[in-house]
């Protein structure tokens, strides 16, 4: 038959070969035979000659009399080159999967991205799955325009990054946390790093007023919308995964040996006017030195480079993925089991006992996904997860100085320098020293561990109700969804162990512990988490959705309304409960005009009843003006263009006050011993009862409003897509505590909602797509987003004392200090600068700008330098290509403009630093002028420009080189397809904080907390294989 | 097909039903209500007599914050005031974040915001709230009128002593008097004058001799009448000193802010009578035991609970805090304070006569022979024994240069070569032995009569009162004689009666630190070298050598008060600062 037709065709054609121009008539519809209006139909001998196919479908078009084919475009279907005939042609498109049909979980719905006018962003799980990073965040890194992250710790089980929506919004007390939502449901943040990407269909940011609105007055932060695989039509299909890696630090910190080490703390007591012999007696004598730089007398002139004692060069990680996905018209299902092992970066010491006190991550993730047709009106999902973790880290005792502080910190600090002690001493014990802290080595080997066990089972019932038969378009859906955490610890300790010091210039062994003869027996503690209260958490979410969505003719309408309880009991907590309506009406005209109003009427049980529900509106348009004829003909380059502008309210509830009902004056009598009075001969302690913060009833929640204007643009015949947003949002009524009643009211101020920050940013995501032949294709793509804000108001009063200070007008997190302008050269320079006060300062201190102009530096000369800790730009970029079985895929990611203070790694003393690489580089009068660092000693450590250092940072973040068996070469030994690969996770990283030793994305020093006290950033070398059968 | 229309059906009453269901809840909102777990308020609180003590207690926990320079018993270290006068120093070096540092070094972070600093406004202040909090509701609750009536003089007083903790440290300052401040209020009140302050302290003094003269066995350790008189008695002899008696540093709007801007030598009379009121009281005196062995009365008072030379303490369960922080390592103790050689030159002989006068028989190399028996019960000395946990007796403390352990020069021990052992139990280290039942002397019999031999000194000069009272000291101090040379001037009186303060009172609440602040001495005392002593051993010879382990700084007239917090100036225009702030 078909050839017939063909034939047919064929002398038609010749036929009309000698007509001028002819007219070709025809009708395009999808492969569903729904017809498709405003699609583009060009001359492809002449690409100006463009028309545009009307409301059913049809169109006509004069051609030349040579022409012979015409190009059949349509945003969202794959473009189509068809040849002439004289009969009307029936043109069937096929959807581009890949593009712009692709669906965005917006709350509730899926919407198609080509009628959705919000911003989101949205990557696969197929490219998380190229990560290896254990936890979930990480793999997000650099993917998702509007996401900002900051990893602060490698610690397997507790790597996972902050993440942020935009950046931050507020300032105190409330968190900048996005809301996960898995599935609709509303899932733990804590819980998000331990999600396993191979259980992932896609990942979604919604980032403005429309797409958050909905969430009402959890959407403030943004939201992250997880949805996860389904089964799908067809024969089971069974994928096996395992993936094999190396974790290393990204950073090595280079304590120097003791001989240099100590050169430089005798140089620092001279500075300082002291004698090195009575701070560290017996240490910097000239034969104590020599020792030291031979090495002859280890024991009593230790070097020991305890970095290297105590970690090993890499550790192992391992996890192995099996998947079941398949499924028939009325059941699919989709099941899967993950486990990861994540070993930490200590070395194993010989035990005699039977315990492992190493950091470890061990985790069980089971899904099973099933959708069941009931009826064909009747659709049940079930869907079951849960997670089994275990946490182990070592136990730290500290029971000498310093050992509150976290190790890493400890390992490189003037707590345990290279010259301490040795590992062990002659006889075989261990070295220890009271000024000292414990023994590291011998912590690993006696210390025993902490672990913690969380089980977390997730329940997820979802029935929808076609309700086709009451009107078309409607249907019913009802959730039911059950979350149970539970999490307890075991530990096994011992606080100490004998260790012996070398008295000074002699051969006695003195006992650091003097009254310990014996290894105490270890002691083994069964709890609940750490606040026994909180656990088990139980969570149950009832939702009732209302579903409309009816195409008539042109018009599209469609509408959600949707009923959200939610209670979360944690152990015998208050229970904190949320009640809400949440709507959304929409509409768009042939998918050319797009109108959408969204909105929440919710509320918490946290505000007095009064004040407690709130209306979340927001309103969103956009126009595909790629579709208007006028847009077509002009810039027929231009393949799609949308632009689009929401405009809404939305909130955040999320305060960390203890007590729930944040509204009341509380009184509080805990039984603490800052509490307690004793009376009486006898001493009968009595608690006190002292008042709290006033009641504040008309305590809210906080508001965002918030602006986005973008455009959505694809190029080239849709190889490049742009996607541009600008925002600005405004987040008030932040819970603030006033800062201008006076401290001698004696008041203990209640949090008030008065505070406002503007913050204003844009995203820009580029990609390109190409195929070079059937086996050769590539892409490139990109993403940027900046953000800045700024506090508008916060009551605070005017500081008469340093103006420079206020923190009001700046961003959140501004860093405050001095501006450095060198250093001090002599003498004279001093004498002719102007006066440091309360400071004594000494050529090679550093010199600071008089800001104040008033002839002195003192607090007054203190404004605020730098940026803030979190970066404001955040950038990835990657690019891939595959060629036959091939395939490779690279992903950079970077962020600029934060600040990250270095002063308290300069330091060297007792809690700070021991002397390291960087300060060789110090000020001496011989090296002033290449000296990059103030002189040792000196009060230098004041927070200022000098030791501001840029956080900027670029990483080779990703990358993944696989290679696909051939299928017919697989098929002979039963499997259908097979995958090997090789990836990697923070492979190179480009800085400028590498004299510090320290990862880019490390906390910001607050107090005893700096950027060494984390457990190291990791970079990891996995190899993975991938069976499916 | 029948059965589908029937699931239909079902699922849609289903949904209607639940939605009715919620639909009524929400109109009730009962689902988003609190949930009542018996928090304690304002209302729950002064409905119950029992509670309503509790509230009262509530504000006595505070005292602690005001006994130490920095974080009280409650957390870290005992960082106390003795670490920032010319008697000690303290384990931190450098860190200038912690207040006695700070003071030593003359440099204070954020200057007037120096969170330390607000920590004893703050403190004072939220008290004096609750005071007022407390007056205001107390009669609502179901308490007898007569235990109420004293209850509230109970509640007046604490308001007075922590007022007279803000008087000390900023001079005058805002009186809110029995205001209870709601967040709508003007907050406009400006600092009192240092007159106005302390005439509005002795006046709620006055009132609170209405106390009881004792106290039942159970309630020892609230205030008495005689601790009304006594924190009156302190008060006094601080308007009469120097620094506030028309000699302050203020100049302008703050100068009689900062002190009274006259001198009127009639205020040392009505110190001298204030202290004479408690004394006449008799029902103090000195705990004395010079039979068991010279002065062990004097450590008799300090390892005691209840003893009639205690007048007013803040209490403690019984502890080891003394011990902990004070005793060196090797006996269990963290070794936080550091006795200077200026404190130890001090402590006269125990012949009674000061260690540069003729005949003291004072040997430079064997200084610590036959000293004032105070002396031993005070600080611990290269030598001196303490009880070793180890041998369950008393052994050599070495604090000689370099010595294993404990030693001068050794990390985490002394920076001078001494340590403190006072208020330490003899039965006691660090961390074993005896747990011993004591408090916090804040006002005892003892200071009254230095108090009073003062000011009554530097009005009439030395009488027959003045001598009897610092010999009743110097007796039970078990010197041998413990007479004083007749016929002394009065500036001769002057200077025995300062030494014999510092001694007698060394290391107890704020006494040196604010004494040398008062008597407008501290820039000439603290200024300059801080000397240690360092004996160094080398075989059987031991040679000692004083050294200088700090040079300090004053900074006149800055660090004779203390600074109204910036952020509280900032907040109010009609605060005044403090001078040199």
């Amino acid at each position: 038959m078909k050839k017939i037709l063909n034939i047919i065709l064929l002398v038609l054609i010749t036929n009309l070969v000698y007509a001028q121009t002819k007219v070709v008539r025809g009708v395009v519809a999808d492969d569903k035979g729904t017809t498709l209006i405003a699609t583009t139909v060009t001359e492809q001998e002449n690409l100006k000659n463009i028309v545009i196919t009307n409301t059913s479908g049809a169109f006509s078009i004069k051609v030349g009399a040579n022409s012979t084919k015409l190009i059949i475009s349509s945003v969202g279907y794959i473009t189509k080159v068809v040849t002439i005939t004289s009969q009307p042609l029936n043109i069937v498109l096929k959807e581009d999967n890949s593009n712009l049909n692709e669906v965005v979980v917006v709350g509730f719905t899926p919407q198609k991205k080509i009628t959705n006018a919000g911003a989101t962003s949205t990557v696969s799980g197929k490219e998380l799955r190229q990560s290896p990073a254990a936890s979930f965040q990480n793999a997000l890194a650099g993917r998702l325009p509007g996401l900002f992250q900051q990893q602060t710790s490698g610690q397997p089980g507790a790597d996972a990054a902050n993440i942020y929506i935009r950046g931050v919004s507020t300032y105190t007390g409330a968190s900048n946390r996005p809301l996960v939502i898995v599935d609709d449901v509303e899932y733990p943040y804590e819980q998000l790093s331990q999600l396993n990407s191979n259980e992932i269909e896609t990942v979604s940011i919604l980032k403005d007023a429309s797409s958050t609105a909905i969430y009402g007055i959890k959407g403030a932060n943004g939201v992250i919308a997880i949805t996860t695989r389904r089964g799908t039509i067809s024969a089971p299909k069974i994928t096996f995964r395992s993936d094999f890696g190396f974790q290393t630090p990204t950073i090595r910190r280079k304590p120097l040996d003791s001989y240099n080490a100590l050169i430089l703390l005798k140089e620092m007591e001279v500075n300082e006017g002291r004698d090195p012999n009575l701070t560290f007696p017996g240490l910097v004598t000239e034969e104590a030195l020599n020792h030291f730089k031979l090495g002859d007398d280890p024991y009593r002139y230790p070097s020991v480079k305890w970095y290297d004692e105590v970690m090993r060069k890499n550790a192992l990680q391992q996890s192995n993925n099996i998947d079941i996905v398949g499924g028939t018209q009325n059941l699919k299902y989709f099941v899967a089991l993950g486990n990861v092992n994540q070993n930490g970066i200590l070395k194993e010491v010989q035990k005699d006992e039977n315990f492992n006190s190493n950091y470890y991550l061990k985790r069980y993730n089971i899904r099973s996904n099933v959708d069941l047709n009931v009826t064909k009106t009747l659709t049940l999902k079930l869907d079951l997860s849960a997670r089994f973790n275990e946490i182990n880290q070592p136990n730290l005792p500290d029971v000498l100085a310093g050992g509150a502080v976290s190790i890493w910190r400890r390992l490189s600090s003037g707590l345990l320098n290279p010259w301490n002690y040795p590992v062990k001493n002659e006889d075989g014990s261990y070295g220890g020293r009271k000024s000292a802290t414990l023994n590291p080595v011998g912590i690993l080997q006696y210390a025993g561990y902490n672990r913690n066990y969380s089980n977390n089972l997730n329940l997820n019932l979802n029935a929808n109700q076609n309700l086709d038969f009451v009107t078309k378009g409607l249907a019913a859906r009802v959730i039911l969804a059950y979350t149970n955490n539970v999490e307890f610890n075991r530990s096994l300790t011992r606080g100490r162990f004998p260790t012996y010091a070398y008295l000074p210039g002699s051969d006695v062994l003195d006992p650091v512990f003097p009254e310990l003869s014996r290894l105490d027996p270890l002691t083994a503690v069964t709890t609940f988490d750490a606040n026994t209260s909180n656990y088990p958490v139980r969570k149950v979410n009832v939702q009732g959705i209302l579903d409309y969505n009816r195409q008539l003719g042109n018009h599209n309408l469609y509408g959600l309304i949707v009923y959200n309880q939610l209670t979360d009991i944690s152990g015998a907590n208050i229970p904190a409960n949320f009640r809400g309506y949440s709507a959304r009406v929409g509409y768009n005209y042939k998918s050319k005009y797009i109108f959408e109003l969204n909105g929440a009427y919710n509320g918490t049980d946290r505000f007095k009843a009064s004040k407690r529900n709130g209306l979340f509106p927001a309103v969103s348009a956009g126009w595909n003006i790629s579709e208007e004829s006028f847009f077509k003909k002009a810039l027929p380059f231009i393949n799609y263009m949308k632009i689009r502008g929401s405009l809404g309210t939305v909130g955040s509830d999320d305060f960390p006050n203890t007590y729930r009902y944040i509204y009341e004056e509380i009184y509080n009598a805990p039984a603490t011993a800052a509490n307690s009075y004793w009376f009486g001969d006898n001493n009968s302690l009595q608690y006190g009862i002292t008042p709290g913060a006033l009641a504040n009833e008309d305590v809210r929640w906080e508001q965002e409003r918030k602006l986005d204007i973008g455009t959505d643009i694809k190029l080239l015949n849709s190889k490049l897509g742009i996607t541009f947003d600008y925002f600005d949002h405004k987040r008030y009524d932040i819970l603030t505590v006033r800062e201008t009643v006076p401290n001698f009211s004696g008041i203990t101020l209640p949090p008030v909602n008065l505070g406002i920050v503007n913050n204003k940013g844009f995203e820009l995501d580029l990609s390109y797509q190409n195929k070079l032949s059937e086996n050769l294709s590539y892409f490139v793509k990109g993403n940027i987003s900046i953000y800045k804000n700024k506090i508008i108001y916060r009551d605070e009063p005017y500081n008469q004392g340093n103006p420079l200070l206020m923190r009001t007008g700046r961003p959140i997190g501004q860093i405050y200090g001095y501006t450095n302008i060198g250093f001090y050269n002599d003498a004279t320079d001093i004498a002719n600068s102007p006066t440091s006060v309360g400071r004594a300062v000494k050529p090679g201190d550093l010199k600071y700008a008089d800001i104040n102009n008033d002839g002195k530096i003192d607090q007054g000369d203190i404004g605020p330098i730098g940026n803030p800790n979190i970066p404001q730009i955040n950038y990835g970029f990657s690019l891939g290509t595959s060629y036959r079985g091939f395939d490779v895929s690279v992903l950079f990611q970077g962020a600029a403009k934060g600040s990250l203070s270095a002063s308290t790694m300069f330091q060297i003393g007792t809690t700070n630093g021991t002397p390291s690489e960087i300060h060789l580089k110090r000020w001496t009068p011989e090296t002033k002028e290449t000296a990059e660092l103030p002189r040792l000693g000196g009060a230098n450590f004041d927070q200022s420009t000098f030791w501001l250092r840029p956080t900027d940072y670029i990483r080779l973040k990703n990358v993944e080189l696989g290679y696909n068996f051939n299928n017919k070469l697989v098929n002979k030994i039963g499997l259908s397809n097979a995958r090997i690969y090789a990836n990697a996770a923070n492979l190179i990283t480009w800085f400028s904080l590498k004299i510090y030793d320290v990862d880019p994305e490390s906390i910001n020093s607050t107090g005893t907390v700096e950027a060494y006290s984390s457990y190291p950033q990791q970079k990891i070398v996995n190899l993975g294989l991938q069976v499916t059968f | 097909m029948k059965n589908i229309n029937y699931i239909k059906t079902l699922t849609l009453v289903g949904l209607l039903a639940l939605g009715a269901v919620a639909c009524k809840k929400t109109d009730s909102n009962s689902f988003l209500d609190k949930t009542d777990v018996g928090q304690l308020n304002e209302a729950t609180v002064f409905a119950d007599s029992l509670l309503t003590f509790r509230f009262l207690t509530g504000i006595y926990t505070g005292l602690a914050g005001t006994y130490y320079l920095d974080n009280g018993l409650t957390g870290g270290g005992l960082w106390s005031y003795s670490d920032a006068s010319d008697d000690s120093d303290i384990v931190w070096s450098g860190a200038t974040a912690q207040i006695a540092p700070a003071f030593n070094s003359a440099t204070f972070q954020n200057q007037a915001d120096f969170s330390r600093f607000k920590n004893h406004w703050n403190n004072c202040y939220n008290n004096i709230r609750r005071v007022n909090v407390f007056l205001a509701n107390v009669d609502r609750s179901p308490i007898s009128a007569g235990r109420r009536a004293t209850l509230k003089l109970e509640a007046r007083f604490l308001r007075a002593y922590y007022y007279w903790h803000l008087l000390r440290n900023y001079s005058g300052v805002p009186v809110i008097g029995d205001k209870v401040y709601a967040i709508t209020d003007d907050f406009g009140l400006a600092r009192s004058t240092f007159a106005e302050t302390v005439n509005y302290v002795v006046s709620e003094l006055d009132a609170c001799a209405a106390l009881p003269v004792t106290t039942q066995i159970e309630d020892f350790g609230r205030p008495t009448k005689g601790a009304a008189l006594g924190l009156k008695s302190k008060v006094l002899l601080l308007a009469a000193s120097p620094l506030f008696n028309g000699q302050n540093p203020g100049t302008g709007a703050n100068k009689n802010l900062a002190g009274y801007d006259n001198l009127d030598n009639n205020r040392w009379k009505l110190a001298a009578d204030a202290a004479k009121a408690v004394m006449d009281m008799g029902i103090y005196s000195l705990v004395k035991d010079n039979t068991t062995a010279p002065g062990y009365g004097y450590y008799q008072m300090m390892i005691t609970r209840n003893t009639p030379e205690h007048i007013f303490q803040v209490m403690k369960s019984t502890n080891r805090w003394y011990e902990g922080f004070l005793l060196p390592v090797s006996r269990g103790g963290q070794a936080y304070s550091y006795p200077t050689q200026e404190l130890v030159d001090t402590y006269p002989m125990k012949n009674g006569k000061n260690i540069k006068e003729a005949g003291s028989g004072y040997i430079e190399a064997d200084m610590y022979k036959d000293r004032d028996p105070r002396f031993y019960y005070s600080i611990l000395y290269d030598g001196s024994l303490w009880l070793n946990n180890t041998t369950n007796t008393k052994t050599v403390v070495n604090l000689y240069a370099n010595a294993p352990g404990d030693g001068l020069g050794t990390s985490g021990s002394t920076k001078t070569g001494y340590l403190y052992r006072k208020f330490c139990h003899e039965g006691a280290g660090g961390n074993f032995g005896i747990s011993n039942n004591i408090g916090l002397v804040a006002i005892r019999y003892a200071e009254i009569l230095l108090n009073y031999a003062e000011a009554l000194n530097e009005f009439s000069g030395p009488g027959t009162e003045v001598y009897q009272a610092v010999e009743q000291i110097r007796e039970r101090a078990g010197l041998v004689p413990f007479q004083l040379p007749l016929q002394l001037t009065k500036e001769q009186m002057r200077e025995v009666i300062r030494n014999e303060r510092r001694v007698e009172l060394t290391y107890e609440e704020a006494t040196r630190f604010f004494d040398i602040k008062r008597w407008k001495l501290a820039e000439n005392l603290i200024n300059g070298p801080a000397n240690g002593m360092r004996w160094t051993r080398s075989g059987s010879t031991v040679t000692g050598a004083r050294f200088s382990f700090e040079t300090r700084r004053f900074t006149n007239p800055q660090m004779y008060y203390f600074p109204i917090p910036q952020s509280e100036i900032n907040k109010s225009a009609v605060l005044i600062q403090n001078p040199g702030w």
